[in-house]
């Protein structure tokens, strides 16, 4: 599961993903994503940070906070430069890598690849 | 990290939290104050400020200038030494032009206040700047455009080696939207010193 509010964005993972054999269901929030949850349980959702709404950290907290979904792989998409502390709290979060946008294509396959397994 | 609180709390009450040495680091820290220390603490940035011969930038977001500027000055802080960006008199319609302080029309405009910062950094070469308070800005936007906007603001002024400072206080604002912010700041946060005695974050 693919989560961004940039429509374009969105479009190029989902096309990227697809591409690399990957199933994708998308969503353009936090709210959408939780709501898709409900009945779908990807093997990896790709959490954009920052996002109206809800932002990408609060999104995770509910997942985890949840005992339908707390197992699910999380890696998240950001243009932040996280600081020591944030990644500490990436690490509490259990969030198993963060991509920083703009992203090369190649590169994010293979970390999908290597998370997904 | 209740423990890191409460060590800092002591730490404070023992007087050795030393501000002006973490602001020296470069660092982008979050301040917790209660409302009546806010001035204080501030007072007391600008004071050292001073004899260090950096200059501050004062990003008025809850006062408008001439009220903060009265403040400091009868705390005998010369405020002609720092830079004030006020957002609130001319949406007031009380301004009165002054060298040291760039009026903007509007506090809902982020890109202008971001442009009034970066013209405060290069041309007045300001290298600590104080938001007074980025929980403010609650009442003007929502969470995430805070966030996006520190967040851009950092990456920008953080490579090149300026000096950020910012005040988070929680009174005049829901403390469930205080906290959101404060929640997702952290994440870029170096730090956070908290010096408010009721606040359990």
């Amino acid at each position: 599961m693919v989560v961004d509010d940039e429509e374009n964005l969105l479009e190029l993972l989902e096309a990227v993903l697809e591409q690399a054999g990957f199933a994708v269901v998308t969503a353009s929030d936090g709210k959408e994503c939780l709501q898709k949850l409900k009945t779908v349980k990807p093997d990896l959702i790709l959490l954009d940070m920052m996002m109206p709404g809800m932002s990408g950290r609060e999104v995770c907290e509910k997942i985890r906070a949840d005992p339908k979904t707390r197992d699910l792989k999380v890696a998240f998409l950001t243009v932040a430069r996280f600081s020591e502390t944030g990644k500490d709290t990436l690490k509490k979060m259990k969030v198993l890598d963060y991509i920083t946008k703009p992203f090369d294509n190649d590169d994010l396959v293979r970390r999908v690849k290597k998370i997904v397994g | 990290m209740l423990l890191s609180i409460i060590c800092e709390f002591f730490i404070f009450m023992n007087g050795a939290v030393d501000l002006i040495k973490e602001i020296e680091k470069g660092q982008f820290l979050l301040i917790l104050l209660e409302e009546e220390a806010c001035m204080d603490k501030i007072a007391e940035i600008a004071k050292s400020m001073a004899r260090t011969e950096k200059k501050l930038c004062y990003v008025c977001l809850s006062k408008p200038y001439m009220d903060v500027a009265n403040d400091l000055r009868n705390r005998g802080i010369d405020v002609k030494k720092s830079h004030f960006i006020d957002v609130l008199s001319s949406h007031y319609g009380k301004r009165r032009p002054t060298d040291n302080c760039t009026f903007l029309d509007s506090p809902t405009d982020l890109a202008d206040i971001r442009v009034a910062i970066s013209n405060a950094i290069k041309e007045k070469k300001c290298s600590v700047v104080v938001f007074d308070t980025i929980s403010t800005m609650l009442i003007y936007q929502e969470t995430s455009k805070i966030v996006r906007f520190t967040h851009d603001f950092l990456s920008e002024e953080r490579e090149r080696n300026k000096i950020l400072y910012l005040v988070l206080k929680h009174d005049s604002i829901p403390v469930e939207e205080s906290e959101r912010l404060l929640s997702d700041l952290k994440m870029f946060a170096d730090r956070t010193i908290n010096f408010n005695k009721k606040s359990d974050i």
